[in-house]
């Protein structure tokens, strides 16, 4: 026998292996009459004899020979041993394939499995830890990855000036890639709220950045919702993430605005909505994973249900009872569900119903001084609303201090540009603004320690912001039309 | 708004009017003076107003009294400085007395 090492592919498609799934035995290729191309190839090759190896009527290979040595034809004895050879052949050669077959997809398996651990383990460290807690609001979060991990994610930040930034978004496609799509988008999210508060610029920068750093194939839906814990007003815009719902005391609504997803056209533009959470009231921002959640039955869950769940869970946790309603309806869980909730609390509704117009309103020249003026009437009017005198010399002292920093650091002595000063009451509270021109505290305040100034390491001054933070029970910074306003609210009775 | 006043009877300083950062020429002549007998003590009796740049200016003479080995204490404060001295921790490093007498009893 000769033996030849010339590999000779047979397509399933040549006539050439029909045929030889057919006969299932030795075949003489010189008497043949076939049309095959692979027919030709072999008996260039010099192949007489073609022992087809074939098993659950599938043909494995083939064992081709050439003619005898002895240059006598192949005898039926020959013909009846090699039959016999190919019929044991041809299982060990099917369970060998099958089983190496097996072996790639648990190796393959395998792969995905640790793509899968990766992609959680990004994703779960790019996940806030904890959320930032503003009195009066309650902001809450639940992120549940899907088996096949997909690009969810959320952020809620607090600005510099006090206000409250709510960001949700999901990232096409699953896995790995998702994963680093996130990673850069949440980076990039983060880097423009430092620079604004305006959602609509805030999506488009992120989006701008996002355009040259992602596949073009990939791209992000995001709502970014700011929001000013004093007023309630939201300001909020939307690349093509599912719209959220608000449930209040007056009922359902949505907040829409319109926007493309990020990371596909340079310069898209974001519309800005406004908006007002009323005391009482749960907006509650959900991933498409809520919305396209499909029932036993095929039915996708829905925005109008999803509205309809948060309306009747408003005085629970809506969170809680979507997830447990999509519990129930859902076959079973296709993607990433992420939900962030923030609620504007009850309380806050009685105060702000007593905010009413102020009680005392009046502006001051930037000059030393101005600030005795400014307390004394505080004092009074603080007095007259009920706080006892301690409190009250404790709200006069944080606001001329408060005064003075507007003068100096906010107006910058310009005797030209007032100091605002406004008292309200409010619930079981005092409250006063006091605004300037400037820009608010710039980066993060050293606090005064006196150590450190009798040993000439701090200037020996410094000392106003620190004690209206110890003075009253709480502080906000916020800007208005321009000006920048600290509100220092002080509650009639002590604690 | 009134100006600091500042009268000084051997190691006592009487304080009247406002204590802010422009009293610096008044505190320190009236420390100055007041300084001979190596103790100080300042008498917020009479004390009108006082804000943070009027701390500053406490510090400052905290810190001219620690160099010249002078011993600085404070008395007659209301309760509402009294605690704003505890807040800024003034008081660990002025020692507050309710009134004069107690105070140079303590010297």
């Amino acid at each position: 026998m000769a033996a030849s090492s010339t590999v000779i592919p047979i397509p399933p498609t040549d006539p050439f292996s029909a045929f030889l799934v057919s006969r299932a035995e030795p075949v003489d290729l010189p008497d043949l009459e076939l049309e095959s191309e692979v027919l030709d190839r072999l008996r260039a090759e010099g192949i007489v004899l073609v022992v087809p190896l074939v098993s659950e009527g599938r043909l494995l290979g083939t064992v081709n020979l050439g003619p005898r040595k002895s240059e006598q034809d192949y005898t039926n004895d020959d013909r009846s041993l090699l039959s016999t050879l190919a019929s044991q052949l041809a299982p060990a050669v099917r369970l060998a394939s099958l089983a190496k077959q097996q072996e790639d997809e648990a190796a393959e398996r395998e792969r995905i499995e640790q793509e899968l651990r990766v992609a959680r383990i990004i994703q779960q460290t790019l996940l806030p830890k904890n959320l930032p807690e503003v009195s009066g609001w309650e902001v809450s979060a639940h992120y549940q990855p899907a088996r096949e991990v997909g690009g969810d994610f959320y952020d809620v930040l607090e600005t510099g000036d006090g206000r409250l930034v709510i960001i949700e978004g999901d990232v096409t496609d699953k896995g790995v890639p998702a994963a680093l799509v996130m990673a850069t988008c949440r980076a990039a999210l983060r880097s423009a709220v430092e620079l604004t508060s305006d959602p609509g610029e805030i999506l488009s920068r992120t989006n701008n950045a996002l355009v040259d750093d992602i596949p073009p194939t990939m791209f992000v839906t995001c709502f970014v919702g700011v929001v000013e814990p004093s007023s309630g007003r939201i300001r909020f815009a939307n690349a093509g993430h599912p719209v959220p719902a608000v449930a209040g005391p007056g009922g359902a609504s949505e907040l829409r605005a319109s926007g493309m997803p990020l990371g596909l056209i340079k310069d898209s533009p974001y519309e800005v909505v406004e908006a007002e959470l009323v005391p009482d009231s749960v907006m509650v921002v959900a991933s498409d994973g809520v919305a396209e959640a499909h029932g036993h039955d095929g039915s996708m869950y829905g925005f109008d249900r999803v509205l309809e769940t948060v309306t009747a869970g408003r005085d629970g946790d809506p969170i809680d009872a979507l997830l447990e309603d999509i519990d129930g309806f859902a076959a079973f869980q296709e993607d990433d569900i992420t939900v962030v909730s923030l609620r504007r609390l009850a309380s806050a509704a009685q105060s702000a119903e007593a905010f009413g117009s102020p009680l005392l309103e009046f502006e001051v020249p930037s000059q030393e001084g101005a600030e005795r003026a400014a307390m004394e009437k505080v004092v009074a009017a603080a007095g007259e609303l009920g706080l006892d005198e301690p409190r009250a010399a404790k709200l006069g002292t944080a606001v001329a201090e408060a005064v003075m920093n507007a003068a100096e650091h906010g107006n910058g002595f310009d005797s030209g540009i007032p100091v605002g000063i406004v008292l309200h009451e409010r619930g079981d509270s005092v409250v006063v603004e006091v605004s300037d021109d400037g820009g608010g505290l710039d980066g993060d305040l050293v606090a005064p320690d006196l150590e450190a100034k009798l040993d000439g390491a701090q200037s020996p001054r410094g000392w106003g912001r620190f004690l209206i933070e110890k003075l009253v029970d709480e502080t906000t910074d916020r800007r208005e039309n321009g000006r920048h306003i600290l509100e220092m609210r002080m509650r009639k009775v002590g604690p | 708004m009134a100006d600091l006043t500042a009268e000084v009877d051997g190691g006592v300083v009487r304080l009247g009017g406002d204590l802010t950062g422009n009293s610096e020429p008044t505190l320190a002549s009236a420390f100055d003076d007041a300084s001979g007998s190596g103790t100080v003590v300042l008498d917020f009796t009479g004390l009108e107003y006082m804000n943070s740049t009027g701390i500053g200016l406490l510090v400052t003479t905290l810190v001219r009294a620690q160099r010249s080995e002078v011993t600085l204490m404070a008395a007659g404060l209301s309760d509402h400085y009294r605690e704003i001295f505890s807040l800024t921790r003034l008081d660990e490093a002025i020692p507050v007395h309710a009134t004069v007498e107690e105070a140079l009893a303590a010297a």
